[in-house]
C-alpha cells in the first residue's frame, strides 16, 4: 500500500522510537493481546500493512467490501435499529413495539419500522402453550404464538409491505413464517411484498445444547426453507448466521468469525447440492455479529467478515451479483459483557459497543439493555437503548464519514490478522468436515474451552471486569425489574383450546398427513426429492394446524434430540 | 459406611428449553476439577429432576435457570422432593435469578441461591462444604 521508501522510513522511525521507549522504561516489554489472543505491539506503522494491496481495502460498496456493504452508509439515513423483544400475550408484545415507535424507532427519513419479535422458549421448542412441559413458561421470556390468529394480533393493521418483521425463531421458523405469510394474505398482501428476516438458527447445536433435528436433516430442512423464501418471498432474508450464538457460548472474536462463516459455507453448499443457484439467494443472508468487549477487534472482525465473504461467494460458488458478495451485517452488543453488579455500568458498555458497531459499518444495531443480566428489560431500559443509538447518530458526528477507521495502520493490520486466523480455523473445520465438527461435539469443546479460560481469567482477576473483580461495592443499586404478566399463560392455554375446538379437525388431519408424506420424501430422497416442504407447512397452517402440531410432524420425521 | 470418604455426587440440571448453559457447564467443570462427581442432564418436567436425583443417588441437586423458570420449578421440585422423602437432599439454584426472588426461594426451602454475579469459586466452596453435613446415603434411604 505504501512505497518502499515509506516502508523503509517507517521501519527506521519505529526502531528509533523503540530505543527511546526502552530507555525510558528500563527495557520493559509490553505484553499485549487482543481477546482472541493475537499478540499486539504498542504502536503500528505503514510497515505493518506493507503486504496489503490498497484494493483489498478499496472503497465502500465495492468488492471486497472491507470498508462497507454500501457505497454510502449512514449519510442519508440512520442504521436500522433492531431491538429484539417480546413477552406475554401477542397484544402485549405489539403494545411495547407501538410504544417504541412513538419514541422514534423509525422516525428518521427512509427508515422502515422493525418489529423484531423474540418468541418464548415454548415456541422455540415447537410446543403449543397447553403442552405439559410449557407450564410456568408461556410468554415469560418472549412472545407466544401458535396459530394464524396470533399473527393477526401481532401485526394486524400494519402496512406489511412497509414494515420489517423479524422472527428470532429456530426450527419453528417454518410454521412461524408460514403463519405470517398466511396472515399477510388474509390482510390483503402478496408474499412477494413481505420484508424482514428469520434468524432460522438451524445449527444451534453447534453452540448450545438445545434439541434439534438430526444434523444432516437440519441441512435438508434448511435447503427447503431457503428454496421457498428465495422463490416466493424474495425480499425476505431466510437465514441469519449467528456469530452471536457462538460468542455468547464462549467464542473469541476469531472463533466467532470462523464458525459463523463455516456455517454459512456448509448451508450454502447444501443448497447448491439441492439444485439452487447461490447467486439467487446468498444476497439475502444476514450475519448476526456480536460486538464484544475488545473494541478494535470487534471492528476488525466485521471488516474481515465482509472481505472474506465477498471472496468465498465469488470463488466457491462463482457468485457474480454485487448483492451476493456484500454482507448484511446485523450487530448486537454482547450480552456476556453485561454484569449483574452495578447494572448502570452496562449502559456505558452497551454505548461503547454501539459505537464500535457504527464504526464497523453495521447495517443494523441491537443495543443490549442494562438490566438484561437481571430480567426482561423494562420499558425505560428499552427506550434508553434507542436513545443511545440516537445520541451517537445525531450528536457525535461519527456517522458522517464511511469507515472512518479505514487506513488506520492498526485497524488494517488487525483486520488482516483476524482474517488470517479465522481462515486457518475455517480450513481446520473443512478438513474435519462441518457435520463431523457438529456431531462429534468439536464445536462445543472448542467453545467450552474458551469460555472456561475467560471465566478463569475473571476469577483470577487477570481480566478486569469493573464492579465484579475490581471496584466492587457492597451495596448494589437495585433497578426496578420487569415482570411478565403471570396471567398470560392461562389466557393463552384457554385460547389455543378454543382455537382447536372451533376448527375442522378432518381438514387439519388431512393437511398434517400430507405434510408428513412430503417431509418423508425430502428426508429419504434429498437432494433428488420430488416435493417441497414449505408449501406443505403453509397448507397445514392455513388448515388451522397449530405450531405444535406442525413441529410434531417434523420432529417425528427428522428426529428431535441433543447432539453433543 | 461413613460418608466422609465417599465422593460427593451432584446432579446439575437445566430445563430443556433454556439454552443458556454456559454458566452451568463452567460450574460442572469446576466442580469436577474440585473432585466432585457431576451428573449433568436436561429435563422438561420437575418430576424428571426428582427421579434422576433418586436414580443417581445424589447428595445435592443444582438447578440452573436463566429465563425465569425458577419461579415455577422451585416450588414444584420441592413439593415432589417432600413427597418422595428427599427433604435431606439440599436443592440449590443458580443463574439469572433476580435478587428479590432469592429470598422467596430460600423461604420455600431452597438451600442456597447463586444469582447473577456469583463466582464459580463460591459455588464450589459451598458444594464442597456440604461433604460434612449430608447424611450417609444409607441413612437417607433407610
Amino acid at each position: 500500500m505504501f512505497t518502499r521508501r515509506v516502508q523503509k522510513e517507517a521501519r527506521e522511525l519505529e526502531q528509533e522510537w523503540r530505543k527511546e521507549y526502552s530507555r525510558l522504561y528500563d527495557g520493559r516489554e509490553c505484553d499485549l493481546r487482543t481477546d482472541s489472543g493475537i499478540p499486539l505491539k504498542p504502536v503500528y506503522t505503514p510497515a505493518d500493512v506493507q503486504k496489503s494491496d490498497f484494493r483489498d481495502i478499496g472503497m465502500p460498496g465495492v468488492s471486497p467490501y472491507t470498508r462497507g456493504t454500501y457505497p454510502l452508509l449512514y449519510q442519508f439515513s440512520m442504521w436500522t435499529t433492531q431491538q429484539g423483544m417480546g413477552y406475554g400475550l401477542p397484544e402485549q408484545t405489539r403494545e411495547r413495539y407501538d410504544l417504541l415507535r412513538q419514541q422514534g424507532l423509525d422516525a428518521h427519513e427512509g427508515m422502515v419500522p422493525q418489529y423484531f419479535v423474540v418468541p418464548d422458549a415454548v415456541v422455540q421448542e415447537g410446543y403449543d402453550p397447553d403442552h405439559p412441559a410449557a407450564r410456568g413458561q408461556v410468554g415469560v421470556v418472549g412472545s407466544s404464538w401458535c396459530n394464524v390468529k396470533d399473527m393477526e394480533v401481532l401485526f394486524g393493521g400494519l402496512p406489511l409491505d412497509k414494515t420489517g418483521v423479524v422472527f428470532a425463531t429456530y426450527d419453528s421458523s417454518l410454521p412461524t413464517l408460514a403463519m405470517y405469510v398466511a396472515c399477510a394474505e388474509n390482510m390483503g398482501f402478496y408474499p412477494e411484498q413481505l420484508r424482514g428476516h428469520t434468524v432460522a438458527n438451524f445449527y444451534r447445536q453447534t453452540c448450545w445444547d438445545l434439541r434439534s433435528f438430526a444434523p444432516e436433516n437440519e441441512l435438508k430442512v434448511a435447503t427447503e426453507y431457503i428454496r421457498y423464501c428465495s422463490h416466493n418471498i424474495p425480499r425476505w432474508s431466510p437465514i441469519s448466521f449467528q456469530g452471536y450464538g457462538f460468542q455468547e457460548a464462549g467464542a473469541t472474536p476469531v472463533q466467532e468469525l470462523a464458525f459463523m462463516l463455516a456455517t454459512a459455507v456448509a448451508f450454502t453448499d447444501a443448497c447448491v447440492e439441492a439444485g439452487l443457484t447461490a447467486d439467487d439467494f446468498v444476497g439475502r443472508y444476514g450475519f448476526h455479529v456480536a460486538i464484544d468487549d475488545d473494541f478494535f477487534e470487534a471492528i476488525a472482525k466485521v471488516r474481515a467478515l465482509r472481505r472474506m465473504w465477498a471472496r468465498i461467494a465469488a470463488e466457491r460458488w462463482g457468485c457474480k451479483r454485487p448483492k451476493s458478495l456484500a454482507t448484511i451485517i446485523q450487530t448486537e452488543t454482547a450480552g456476556t459483557s453485561l454484569t449483574a453488579q452495578q447494572p448502570l455500568n452496562n449502559i456505558v458498555r452497551a454505548g461503547i459497543g454501539t459505537l464500535a458497531a457504527v464504526l464497523a459499518g453495521a447495517t443494523s444495531i441491537w443495543t443490549t439493555h442494562y438490566d438484561e443480566a437481571l430480567s426482561i428489560p423494562t420499558e425505560e431500559s428499552a427506550t434508553l437503548c434507542l436513545r443511545t443509538q440516537q445520541v451517537i447518530y445525531h450528536e457525535s458526528n461519527v456517522a458522517k464519514v464511511v469507515d472512518p477507521l479505514g487506513g488506520s495502520y492498526y485497524v488494517e493490520w488487525l483486520t488482516n490478522r483476524v482474517e488470517e486466523e479465522a481462515s486457518k480455523l475455517m480450513k481446520r473445520i473443512e478438513d474435519i468436515g462441518y457435520l463431523n465438527c457438529w456431531r462429534s461435539g468439536w464445536f462445543r469443546r472448542e467453545l467450552e474451552r474458551s469460555s472456561y479460560e475467560w471465566r478463569q481469567a475473571l476469577e483470577k482477576g487477570e481480566r478486569v471486569k469493573v464492579g465484579v473483580n475490581r471496584y466492587y461495592t457492597e451495596e448494589d443499586m437495585k433497578p426496578r425489574l420487569f415482570r411478565s404478566d403471570p396471567k398470560a399463560e392461562d389466557v393463552l392455554v384457554q385460547r389455543v383450546r378454543e382455537f382447536r375446538a372451533r376448527r375442522d379437525s378432518a381438514k387439519v388431519q388431512a393437511a398434517l398427513g400430507e405434510l408428513k408424506k412430503v417431509a418423508m420424501e425430502v428426508k429419504e430422497r434429498w437432494p433428488k426429492h420430488n416435493a417441497e416442504l414449505m408449501p406443505a407447512v403453509l397448507d397445514s397452517v392455513k388448515a388451522n394446524a397449530t405450531l405444535g402440531e406442525v413441529m410434531g410432524v417434523l420432529k417425528e420425521v427428522y428426529g428431535w434430540a441433543y447432539t453433543y | 459406611m461413613g460418608t466422609k470418604t465417599q465422593r460427593l455426587r451432584v446432579l446439575l440440571c437445566k430445563w430443556a428449553m433454556d439454552a443458556h448453559d454456559r454458566g452451568v457447564r463452567t460450574v460442572a467443570r469446576s466442580l469436577m476439577d474440585a473432585g466432585v462427581e457431576v451428573i449433568f442432564t436436561r429435563f422438561e418436567l420437575p418430576a424428571e429432576v426428582v427421579r434422576t436425583a433418586q436414580d443417581e443417588d445424589v447428595d445435592v441437586i443444582g438447578v440452573s435457570c436463566s429465563m425465569g423458570e425458577h419461579r415455577y420449578f422451585a416450588p414444584e421440585i420441592l413439593r415432589l422432593m417432600r413427597e418422595k422423602q428427599m427433604a435431606g437432599v439440599p436443592l440449590i439454584f443458580g443463574g439469572a435469578i433476580p435478587p428479590e426472588d432469592s429470598g422467596e426461594l430460600l423461604r420455600l426451602g431452597v438451600a442456597a441461591v447463586f444469582g447473577p454475579g456469583s463466582s464459580v469459586k463460591a459455588v464450589c466452596e459451598y458444594v464442597s462444604g456440604l461433604t460434612c453435613t449430608v447424611m450417609s446415603r444409607e441413612a437417607r434411604w433407610s
